[in-house]
């Protein structure tokens, strides 16, 4: 059963690559890249990773699908012109052959070299037989009472590497913000003028039945999968993606004046910093209680709910990090493409 | 004893930027901002230059979280990284000293906060990779000081200046995914992360084909980020198009930075567990860093944008850093690690007072600069010294770098390498030389220019006097760095040549 499931989903997977390249229409192509990734995150839950396919919808399927489509409706370009594959390879430069046979030459070099490596998902190989591996999946659960290991890694014995990724996260949504003021400065009277008529946005019966049913669950899981971490599946990055998903659809819905008096784009940069400032913060603080930084076994009397409080913190403060960070880059690519 | 009772100041030299940072977000008065930055940078180089002096070559580990260092994250300080750390805030130092003006020339009032929040996150990140003794750790850093960089490029409103972002993006995304599938292959074939226990692992592997990939990605993954010669277009564009005080900031830092990772991986790790003699991978390393000495001394001879001369003249300087350490020698690795600290502050200088012109005048275009010397008398002197130290003249700090280059070379008893390093330094001379003659001898053509600010607040020309001191403190006692670089090599690399 698991074996055929696997089969079926790895095949689908094969055909959705396939029809990838024989498309023409970019909107197609950017929905088949969204059903590319729940294909994936299906083989991931088969695997039993359910973080990983949680993470690999949420941003694959959801995020980054809504960010295509809407720099697709921003550079106008929805089909490309004349594109026939067959005919395409047919006209090809032979300075492109001689690049193509390089690519082909390395490629087969990685795999050859590859070959030799220890057999992926064997039970011998050093990722799943090393001290490291039986460090992590038995002492999360034993010594400090973490029922996921999976957060208990990425918030604990890797948790300084998770401050850093939410710092690359608050530094791109800062840079998001600031690239489009540089933009938005010089063309400020154009904006003036034109925000007084865009109040009125039509209503579509589809997009609000869709938003009224989906969105309470979707807060709903997120919240869940927000508090949760430490015992279930998920965490702040994931609940995160998803309230900012819930945020895109209230600008969908109301569109993007009434969602900024909602929030204001810049009460989310400051969110965005708060959140890496909660999870630094919560480092400190186990330092000044005697501990290392990011030591969580200080914070309360004992072990197990000092583990529980820092993880819960730090997940609250990467929910909170990428969930502001994640609407201003929807909102402001949104906003381009109202003007 | 001592260092080991103050090991809790190891992570604030990380942390302290980066919560400066996060708060300088919420403040929007400029002042302040500028203000926090320079107390900042004082505050790491103050802990760092403590380290220094009183932790005399002990090394100081630091467990992230309690752990001990394979399951958990480690920083360790020894002496090779407390000499890049020092380096590194040092230069932050100066450049968030002499900053204060550029940013409200450059980047303007209104997103002054968020230059000192992102300018903050860059340094705490070149010192995260720097400190940092975990490979994934590693790349974490690298991803934010490279992002960093590109959004401190676009900040700062020239001309193109949002496409160059866009080009170091890319080519910092290329770079890191390179350098991320080195790592992952290593944490496949040895389950570990951490580099002195994977020294270990590597010691009692064989070497396979897989290993061998694992060292090639890493290696294309760095020298990407060192601006080597195919890849060196990028560097240039940024350095151009970045507000002036990222500029020094970089050419003062990214350089090492780059040496210190291919050191930490390719010596420290990788030649020190693998069975086989890396002699073919350093013929190859020779090559590329002669062709870059080259092609990036005869492009600065061209560029008549003198932002752009100095970068490509410190893609030459690279390519001479580079063969000294490709020698695998002793005198070759000293001589890089003297030529890194040398040049760093000689560029960091050079921007700096480049930075002052375009302050004044508003330009950086030498044939718009001719003859500025009568209204701004101090910028130009700074320039004539750092052009003649940038010329390894006898005599300048430089020049002890290069030649311990070429004594290193002489030993290798290779007559190609002596050519061209005599030749490199011939280019480099003639570059500088350039910029001498044409602000210095040629016709005055100051009476176009148009005199924006009459002359530079004081704290500007004191960063650029530090610089000049410590320039000419490295030329008169380069023996004391000789001695500190020779205990490093002791230390740290098993070949002495």
């Amino acid at each position: 059963m698991y074996d055929t499931l696997l089969i079926l989903f790895l095949l689908l997977l094969g055909f959705s690559v396939i029809a990838l390249m024989l498309v023409n229409d970019l909107f197609v192509l950017i929905l088949i890249t969204g059903l590319i990734s729940v294909l994936t995150g299906i083989i991931y839950i088969l695997f039993d990773a359910v973080d990983v396919a949680l993470t690999e919808i949420a941003v694959g399927a959801g995020i980054s699908t809504i960010l295509f489509l809407i720099t697709m409706s921003l550079t106008k370009a929805y089909h490309i012109d004349g594109y026939n594959p067959i005919q395409r390879f047919s006209r090809i430069a032979p300075v492109n052959l001689i690049n193509a046979g390089l690519l082909l030459v390395v490629f087969l070099l990685i795999l050859d070299a590859l070959s030799y490596a220890p057999i992926f998902g064997n039970m011998d190989t050093p990722a799943n037989s090393s001290i490291i591996y039986k460090v992590y999946t038995k002492t999360s659960y034993e010594t400090f009472d973490v029922q996921n290991s999976v957060t208990m890694i990425l918030g604990a014995f890797r948790g300084y590497d998770t401050l850093g990724e939410a710092i690359v996260i608050l530094t791109g949504a800062i840079g998001t913000y600031l690239v489009m003021q540089i933009d938005k400065l010089e063309k400020s009277e154009e904006i003036s003028e034109n925000t007084s008529s865009k109040n009125e946005t039509p209503k579509d019966y589809v997009i609000s039945a869709t938003i009224f049913t989906l969105m309470p669950i979707l807060l709903l899981f997120a919240f869940y999968i927000q508090f949760h971490g430490d015992f279930g599946p998920g965490g702040g990055f994931q609940s995160g993606v998803m309230i900012a998903a819930s945020y895109f659809l209230i600008i969908l819905y109301f569109g993007k004046t009434i969602a900024n008096k909602f929030i204001d784009i810049k009460y989310l940069v400051f969110l965005a910093a708060l959140g890496v400032l909660i999870f630094s913060i919560t480092g400190l603080v186990g330092m000044l209680l005697g501990g290392k930084y990011l030591d969580y076994s200080v914070l309360a009397s004992n072990t197990s709910s000092g583990y529980h409080l820092g993880l819960f913190s730090i997940e609250l403060g990467v929910g909170t990090t990428v969930f502001a960070a994640t609407a201003i880059i929807i909102s402001q690519f949104y906003g381009k493409l109202k003007n | 004893m001592g260092i080991l009772q103050y090991s809790f100041l190891v992570p604030l030299i990380v942390i302290i930027p980066i919560i400066v940072a996060v708060v300088l977000v919420f403040v929007k008065n400029t002042y302040v901002s500028w203000f926090a930055t320079f107390l900042t940078t004082l505050v790491v180089m103050a802990i760092t230059s403590f380290i220094l002096i009183k932790g005399q070559f002990v090394t100081v580990s630091y467990n992230f979280g309690n752990f001990i260092p394979p399951f958990g994250i480690e920083y360790e300080i020894d002496i090779l990284t407390i000499f890049f750390l020092f380096l590194i805030s040092a230069v932050g130092f100066l450049t968030a000293l002499w900053s204060k003006g550029n940013i409200l020339s450059e980047v303007g009032d209104k997103n002054a906060n968020f230059f000192s929040s992102i300018f903050l996150l860059y340094y705490a990140g070149s010192l995260g990779i720097v400190i940092t003794n975990d490979l994934f750790n590693l790349f974490v850093f690298l991803e934010i000081s490279s992002i960093a960089s590109c959004i401190l490029v676009a900040m700062g409103r020239r001309k193109n200046a949002v496409l160059a972002a866009f080009d170091s993006l890319i080519i910092g995304s290329i770079s890191a995914s390179f350098y991320l599938f080195g790592v992952g292959i290593l944490y496949l074939l040895f389950c570990t992360l951490n580099a002195n226990d994977l020294v270990l692992q590597i010691s009692k592997y064989p070497m396979t084909p897989t290993l061998v990939l694992a060292i090639v990605m890493l290696s294309v993954g760095i020298l990407v980020k060192f601006a080597i010669f195919p890849v060196l277009w990028w560097m240039p564009q940024t350095y151009q198009s970045s507000p002036s005080a990222l500029s020094a900031f970089l050419a003062g830092t990214s350089v090492n930075i780059a040496l210190y990772i291919f050191i930490k991986i390719i010596f420290m790790v990788v030649a020190r567990g693998v069975h086989i003699s890396l002699d073919h991978y350093f013929e190859l390393l020779l090559i590329v860093a002669v062709l870059s000495m080259f092609v990036g001394g005869i492009l600065a001879l061209k560029q008549d944008n003198l932002k752009l001369l100095l970068a490509f003249s410190s893609v030459s300087q690279m390519g001479a850093i580079m063969v000294g350490v490709a020698l695998f020698n002793f005198y070759g690795m000293s001589s890089a690690l003297f030529l890194a600290i040398a040049h760093a502050f000689i560029k960091t200088g050079l921007f700096l007072c480049v930075g002052n012109l375009i302050y004044m005048f508003g330009t950086e275009k030498l044939s718009e600069l001719r003859g500025f010397g009568r209204k701004a008398p101090f910028t130009y002197f700074a320039i004539i010294f750092l052009c003649l130290s940038l010329a390894a003249l006898p005599g300048t700090s430089l020049f002890w770098g290069k030649f311990y280059l070429l004594m290193s070379t002489i030993q290798s008893d290779n007559w190609f390498l002596i050519v061209s390093v005599v030749l490199a330094s011939v280019l480099s001379f003639m570059y500088s030389w350039k910029i001498i003659s044409q602000l210095w001898i040629a016709k005055d053509n100051s009476v176009h220019l148009i005199v924006m600010h009459k002359k530079t607040p004081l704290y500007m020309n004191l960063a650029i006097t530090i610089v000049i001191i410590i320039n000419i403190y490295l030329t008169i006692f380069p023996n004391i760095t000789y001695y500190f670089v020779e205990q490093i090599i002791n230390l740290n690399i098993v070949s002495k040549g």
